[in-house]
């Protein structure tokens, strides 16, 4: 009887002492919290975080819960960090024993892999931003090429200026050269032009959509007239711009139109547009292929909307978003 | 006479390019417009003979998208597509497009009443190939048309998973071809290979 009272302990105080060496916690629990076996680590770690050791696994998991590092608070998965900087990692599991349910509790020091996942997080945060602000930059690109271009042309300038100059010299020093003097006489002009507009490009930076929409619509033998106020927003003038070009084209294209009237009005977050033409009557349904199919998607996708009125001729109807 | 629409942002060129057809006897100019979008609109007079139409025009209109509307609907109007841009697809685009003549501004041997001349007689006149520029230690012909696709979808901004699903390859062909770019053109990062590859103009994706 002694006998297997000794052996019962000494398997006891090797369970114990396995338990104890084992470099993490870990700690078995009932399923009320009450604690079958702990080892020295766990019980360490939870005595400096809530000031005592394990006395029931349940209630040291709800203390841990407000102790977790922000955004690290999973249901079965806790991470908090030691006063000494070190970064625990507490998880629980429920096996089946014998039919019985066990909770097993698991504190695992991961500072290391922690600090790698910070950094690596930092570093995925840091590329969506460069992504973000290339995106960005993507936007920028055609005013850049446009100064890219204006570049170009004044370099080209800069070499005929160049040009001109060592012809001048030339001149200058022949004596029977009245021809090559008259042609460099035309190139001086020539050159003259191309640098006073080089000056003038940087006061004429902004292209003047309605200017040039009248410029075409006359070609075409077309009158276009404005009654109210033209959108501010860049992106609103340009949809708006783009619905005028299809309304003219089809207009003078199928109904014979001389005269197109664009009213527009606006409230606080939107334009209203209502685009007319003289032109005969059409036959109704109209087909919404190709121009004015590819018109509706250009709208849509930028949150306006394209409708018709028929009243003897199609009125296209739009709705633009100011932002 | 032959009537010519100029279809051109920059002032300082487009005032060039009248001025040069102004004193050649043979060339009337029709219009002369910032937008490849109203040069369709243009057309409708039955007047325009020959469009010089620039690729990068006013309000992010691409007169590549133009030219193919309008060699659709007006195929005898002759176009000549003009650009200073290096960017690798023009040459191909102008061709789908239907295009019959193509111009480098700054680069070209030909002046442009040559190539308007040889155009109006029925010459298709075309460069052997854009400018080659060099990205990095690299030449911009060395990079395949597969590592072209990739640097143009970083340019896009799209993360390694998202260009494998856009060119039905593997994320692994993806990182593959990326280090090869990065091993021609001697560069540590994308970033600083989109960098130079947009400043170059070799891509611009926009167009």
């Amino acid at each position: 009887m002694l006998k297997k009272f000794k052996e019962q302990y000494h398997t006891s105080r090797m369970i114990r002492n396995a338990i104890d060496t084992y470099p993490d916690g870990v700690c078995f629990a009932a399923a009320d919290g009450r604690p079958i076996l702990a080892n020295k680590t766990i019980n360490e770690v939870c005595y400096v975080l809530t000031g005592h050791t394990v006395t029931n696994a349940t209630a040291m998991w709800q203390e841990l819960e407000p102790r977790a590092i922000p955004q690290s608070y999973e249901t079965d998965s806790i991470l908090c960090r030691l006063p000494d900087g070190t970064v625990w990692q507490f998880r629980k599991n429920c096996l089946q024993i014998e039919e019985v349910p066990v909770i097993q509790y698991e504190a695992s020091d991961i500072t290391e892999l922690y600090e790698y996942q910070s950094r690596l997080a930092e570093n995925n945060l840091r590329v969506l931003r460069l992504h973000e602000r290339q995106r960005d930059l993507l936007q920028n690109i055609v005013q850049n090429n446009q100064d890219q271009e204006l570049l170009n042309a004044k370099m080209r300038i800069h070499d005929a200026f160049g040009r001109i100059l060592i012809m001048t010299k030339n001149a200058l020093t022949e004596t029977d050269a009245e021809q090559s003097r008259f042609d460099l006489f035309t190139e001086w002009e020539n050159v003259i032009t191309d640098m006073e507009n080089a000056v003038d490009s940087f006061d004429t930076r902004e292209s003047s959509p309605q200017k040039e929409l009248l410029q075409v619509a006359e070609l075409i033998g077309c009158r276009v007239e404005f009654l109210g106020n033209q959108p501010a927003e860049q992106k609103a003038l340009l949809l708006l711009y783009a619905a005028i070009r299809e309304a003219l084209t089809n207009a003078v294209k199928h109904a014979g139109a001389d005269k197109l009237t664009i009213a527009i009005s606006d409230n606080k977050s939107r334009y209203y547009v209502e685009i007319r033409s003289d032109g005969r009557a059409v036959s109704l349904p109209i087909q919404e292929s190709g121009g004015l199919g590819s018109l509706r998607k250009r709208l849509e996708r930028d949150g306006a909307t394209l409708d018709y009125r028929y009243d003897r001729t199609v009125t296209l109807v739009l709705t633009i978003p100011k932002e | 006479m032959v009537n010519v629409l100029i279809v051109e942002d920059s002032r300082v060129s487009r005032e060039a390019f009248e001025r040069i057809l102004s004193n050649t006897p043979d060339y009337m100019l029709i219009a002369s417009i910032e937008n490849a979008a109203n040069a369709e609109i243009a057309c409708m007079c039955n007047k325009v003979d020959l469009i010089l139409m620039d690729i990068c025009t006013a309000d992010d209109e691409s007169g590549l998208e133009a030219a193919a509307k309008i060699k659709k609907n007006y195929p005898e109007v002759k176009i000549i597509i003009m650009t200073s841009m290096p960017e690798h697809s023009f040459i191909r685009k102008a061709k789908d497009s239907g295009c019959d003549s193509f111009w480098y501004k700054e680069q070209g041997d030909i002046s442009l009443v040559d190539i308007c001349g040889r155009t109006m007689k029925g010459e298709f006149v075309w460069p052997d190939s854009s400018p080659t520029i060099m990205i990095g230690l690299a030449r911009s012909d060395e990079f395949t048309e597969r590592e072209l696709d990739v640097i143009r979808a970083l340019i896009a901004g799209n993360r390694y998973e998202e260009i494998a699903e856009t060119l039905c390859v593997s994320q692994n062909t993806v990182k593959y071809h990326v280090k090869n770019i990065l091993q021609k053109t001697g560069f540590r990062s994308t970033i600083q290979l989109v960098a130079e590859v947009v400043e170059k103009r070799l891509i611009l994706p926009k167009y």
